[in-house]
């Protein structure tokens, strides 16, 4: 031991140093690594101790925002650890109601949130609030209503609830074709065909996507014929 | 006598700029640059309200730590230097050189905040993200925010110590922009008293929640042309009044 520190006495001053920078550097790596290895098996726990939205929203005093950024890499990462199996989707709405308490106006929280609440945890009225949450603070917001005729329409297949949220889309400012081509589908699919055309109709009339007329005309045709074989009457083909 | 007062200012300006205060916009870049390249591919769609979040808060923060670390020492340097002393025998008062002290670092500020916002600028083009107008409205608010909280730190060191002149100047920045929660408490506090209490401290305390528009420039929302107004009247109303109550403290301040 004494003749190693003896050599190392001769060698260079910048090789001394670079050792004992080099062997300083290894000891933090190592260190971490173990702090690393603890917070995995404490990672449940640590989420216990976010505040709440609602707090954070006072606490942060002006960068609200920021803080709303920063859990929301938080979630996302939340949500990745998941995907790699390292845990179940617990805390995940919890991180999401801190997400959209502090930045109501985050859209994508919502509709991430309300996504994973439907397809990974099979909680479909959860989502729904969360998307209905998000609308109260968004009410021109397109995407939000969507999603929610998109929950009735795919996953709870409640046609005549999904063509009501799709037409209420259908309304928002911004909202495109594609949100009044589904609550015209929907009215169709629900056998509410006087609806379906009209939504069709509303569509023709105000679509600038010929494609989109093209289409609209055709399902107006499509409704038509089923009403009148519904009525007894002939199809238009055999006229 | 608007000339001395204009000296005193160039040479704030000259000496915050030969103590490299510039550097912190060096680093502002850098946090920009990180967010929006490094982080993108966690952002899941909202890379553009990333950027532009991290951008305008950065922009606040960083404005916020040079008003704390210079303006809460820019007084006491020049006591401990015995510089006032020899500035006072010349023909300025010693209100005159509180202002130009103010306006010194307000021009910092204001230089501070123009490099920022150009860089800010550059990187939201770079990220693809269209910059709206709006944000200029979220830029001149950031600096009358940082223009009050001047006006603060100047009152503050005119009778404490540079710490404490930081530390006061930081809780009225929190009590500032928790100013409506206060009233709110005290309106469901339930008694009348307490509801006026709250109502007095509401009013008294600038509220800085004012000139937060960060958010809604961000989610696009529209900012009225009055708000920027009524925001300009709030801030030199308080200006005014810091600077006011500053210049009364500072003339009967014993010099030594």
């Amino acid at each position: 031991m004494r003749t190693l520190v003896q050599r190392l006495r001769r060698l260079p001053a910048w090789l001394q140093g670079g050792l004992g920078g080099a062997l300083l550097l290894g000891v933090a790596v190592v260190s971490l690594q173990g702090i690393e290895r603890t917070a995995r098996a404490s990672d449940q726990v640590e989420k216990l101790y976010y505040p709440s939205g609602r707090f954070l929203r006072e606490g942060t005093v002006g960068y609200r925002e920021i803080v709303a950024d920063f859990l929301w890499f938080r979630t996302v990462q939340y949500y990745g650890a998941y995907r790699k199996g390292d845990h179940d989707l617990r805390y995940f709405s919890g991180l999401v109601d801190a997400v959209t308490t502090l930045d109501p106006q985050f859209i994508e929280a919502y509709y991430f949130g309300s996504l994973v609440a439907s397809m990974d945890q099979d909680q479909i009225p959860r989502a729904i609030d969360l998307l209905k949450r998000g609308i109260l603070a968004n009410p021109d917001n397109w995407l939000l209503p969507f999603q929610i005729g998109f929950n009735h329409y795919i996953l709870s297949q409640d046609y005549e609830r999904a063509a009501a949220w799709f037409a209420i889309a259908a309304r928002c400012p911004e909202a495109t074709d594609f949100a009044r081509r589904f609550a015209a589908f929907s009215r169709q699919r629900a056998g509410n065909l006087e609806g379906s055309i009209a939504l069709w109709r509303n569509l023709y009339e105000t679509t600038s996507n010929p494609a989109m007329r093209d289409l609209a005309l055709k399902m107006i045709g499509q409704c038509e014929e089923q009403l009148q074989q519904q009525a007894g009457g002939l199809p238009k083909e055999s006229l | 006598m608007l000339n001395q007062g204009k000296a005193v200012a160039m040479n704030t300006f000259r000496e915050t700029v030969r103590d490299r205060i510039f550097y912190i916009v060096g680093i502002f870049g850098l946090i920009l640059i990180g967010s929006s390249a490094v982080l993108s591919p966690l952002t899941i769609g909202a890379q553009g309200k990333i950027v532009a979040d991290v951008g305008l808060s950065s922009m606040s923060l960083f404005g916020l730590l040079v008003v704390l670390l210079v303006g809460s020492s820019m007084l006491r340097k020049e006591l401990e230097k015995r510089t006032l002393t020899t500035i006072l025998t010349k023909p300025i008062t010693r209100g005159q050189y509180l202002c130009g002290k103010f306006c010194g670092l307000t021009v910092t500020l204001l230089c501070m905040l123009l490099v920022m916002s150009l860089v800010f600028l550059v990187i939201m083009l770079v990220c693809r993200v269209t910059p709206h107008p709006r944000f200029l409205a979220a830029f001149y608010l950031t600096f009358l925010e940082l223009t009050l909280i001047n006006a603060a730190v100047v009152l503050f060191s005119t009778f404490v110590s540079p710490t404490l002149a930081a530390v006061f100047t930081l809780c009225l920045f929190v009590i500032g922009h928790l100013s409506e929660s206060v009233m709110n408490f005290g309106l469901v506090m339930g008694s009348a008293w307490q509801a006026q209490i709250s109502k007095i401290v509401y009013y008294l305390i600038p509220n800085l929640e004012v000139f937060n528009i960060r958010g809604a420039v961000v989610h696009g929302q529209p900012v009225a042309f009055s708000h920027l107004i009524l925001a300009t009247l709030y801030c030199l109303v308080y200006v005014l009044l810091f600077m006011l109550l500053a210049s009364v403290i500072f003339a009967r301040k014993e010099l030594r």
